[in-house]
């Protein structure tokens, strides 16, 4: 046997093994082709089965029902109710009603965004007035604790005959014995008026020192400061012209206090 | 040599029926049903060896068909082959889904086959003749050089799977199974001719 003719017998047999498999054939060479057709010939030795005739009407039967039925034989199987008259009407409808209900949904989130951005506003303006509030309240606590804990001694102050207020005034000097720190506190003052300032004065042996100017908030003027001039015996508060020369009192004398109170 | 009388195998209208079948022709279908049912329900009850079961595989075969026919290359077989290995693939797997290979095993049935013949008119002439051919030609065959074949065409075994059921060493199955291809290819050359 020639080389080749044993490689043709070996595909051959290759081709055998893979038509056994149910591998499917290629459109390869001839042999294989031969093989193909001379492999599939070998059922027709049978006996020939023919099937029932009922295996035909099955097969029909399958193929019906696989089958897509046209569109127009079901429309006029069943009519479409007067409201679905035409399909592309319908479909219009209904993308109308989409469309619709996007532009309503898309309004009211715009509309709950402009709500939401005004309760973020209202609810910033709130917390920067608690901030306020808070500092306020830092402040007058510090103050309450020098009164309460460190201020050794207590000045009362009292309304003197020549002051212009229309109602009374009162005020308190609280002062720390060690450290001369001090703090004024006014009830009842009416605003300034206008071109004047509440000044406070200290009053020591070498005369009157100017303390500072209070700004007056709700009737009430608070002043505060780490020290005092060595030997103030006593307090005084007055109206004062605006810009003019701080070196003694001029203006009217509202409130005098000149003896303390041991805390 | 074959008789001048007999009628040749229409191979051309047998692709003329496949197209149309992709058009989605059922006569067309129905056509090759009337030509190839018999042979394709005999294939598939001597693989599944279930009368029922041959004629629902019958059923997917045709159904495969249909949805198929687009797929169906003249390039790589005839139609009446294409549809065999349809046939006998879907056939097999079914036969193996069942796990009844060892029963087959045992070996070539001599089943009696004659309650299944075939209606007046149903089997085409030429078929009739091819079979014939066939039958002479197997019945010259070694009775073990049948038994490899038949393992191979109707069980889906390889050689080697063949070798291993029967305790026939590889080489003899691969000399069994070429001579018996040589001998079968040389006297149907007349119908490979007519398939190629």
């Amino acid at each position: 046997m020639s080389r080749e003719a044993h490689r043709e017998d070996e595909v051959v047999l290759e081709i055998v093994d893979a038509l056994a498999r149910g591998d499917a054939p290629s459109a390869g060479s001839t042999l294989e082709r031969e093989t193909t057709e001379l492999w599939a010939l070998l059922p027709y030795e049978l006996e020939p089965a023919p099937p029932r005739p009922e295996v035909w009407e099955e097969i029909r039967g399958r193929l019906a029902s696989s089958r897509v039925v046209p569109f127009p034989e079901r429309r006029q199987a069943a009519p479409p109710p007067p409201a679905r008259a035409r399909r592309g009407g319908w479909g219009t409808s209904a993308m109308a009603a989409a469309l619709a209900v996007c532009l309503l949904g898309l309004g009211y989130l715009l509309a709950k965004t402009e709500q939401q951005q005004t309760a973020i506003a209202e609810l910033a303006a709130r917390l920067a007035a608690a901030d306020d509030r808070l500092a306020e309240t830092s402040r007058a606590r510090a103050q309450l604790d020098m009164i309460t804990r460190v201020a050794q001694h207590v000045y009362p102050m009292h309304s003197t005959p020549t002051g212009s207020q229309r109602r009374p005034i009162t005020g308190k000097v609280f002062v720390c014995g060690q450290h001369q720190q001090w703090y004024l506190n006014v009830q009842g003052l009416e605003a300034p008026p206008p071109g004047y300032d509440y000044c406070l004065w200290f009053e020591t042996a070498a005369g009157m020192v100017l303390g500072g100017t209070m700004t007056v908030r709700d009737g009430v003027a608070e002043l505060s400061a780490p020290s005092m001039p060595p030997g103030t015996k006593g307090f005084a508060v007055t109206l004062e012209k605006t810009g003019s020369h701080r070196e003694k009192p001029q203006g009217d004398v509202l409130l005098l206090g000149e003896e303390s109170i041991s805390l | 040599m074959r008789a001048p009388e007999e009628e040749k195998v229409p191979q051309d209208d047998d692709a003329a029926l496949v197209e149309r079948v992709a058009r989605r022709d059922q006569e067309a279908l129905g056509e090759l049903y009337e030509r190839y049912a018999s042979l394709l329900l005999a294939v598939s009850r001597r693989v599944l060896d279930d009368g029922a079961d041959a004629e629902e595989m019958l059923q997917e075969v045709f159904l495969q068909v249909w949805n198929q026919a687009a797929r169906y290359d003249r390039r790589r077989s005839s139609v009446s082959t294409w549809l065999v290995l349809i046939a006998r693939s879907r056939s097999i797997d079914r036969l193996r889904t069942r796990q009844v290979l060892d029963r087959t095993l045992a070996g070539v049935r001599q089943e009696n086959r004659g309650a299944h013949t075939s209606p007046e008119g149903a089997a085409s002439v030429w078929i009739d003749q091819r079979r014939e051919r066939l039958r002479r030609e197997m019945r010259e065959l070694p009775a073990e050089q049948r038994q490899v074949l038949d393992l191979a065409f109707f069980q889906g075994m390889t050689q080697s799977e063949i070798a291993a059921a029967t305790g026939i060493p590889l080489g003899t199955v691969k000399t069994r199974t070429l001579l018996a291809m040589k001998k079968l290819r040389k006297a149907l050359e007349s119908d490979l001719r007519e398939l190629l």
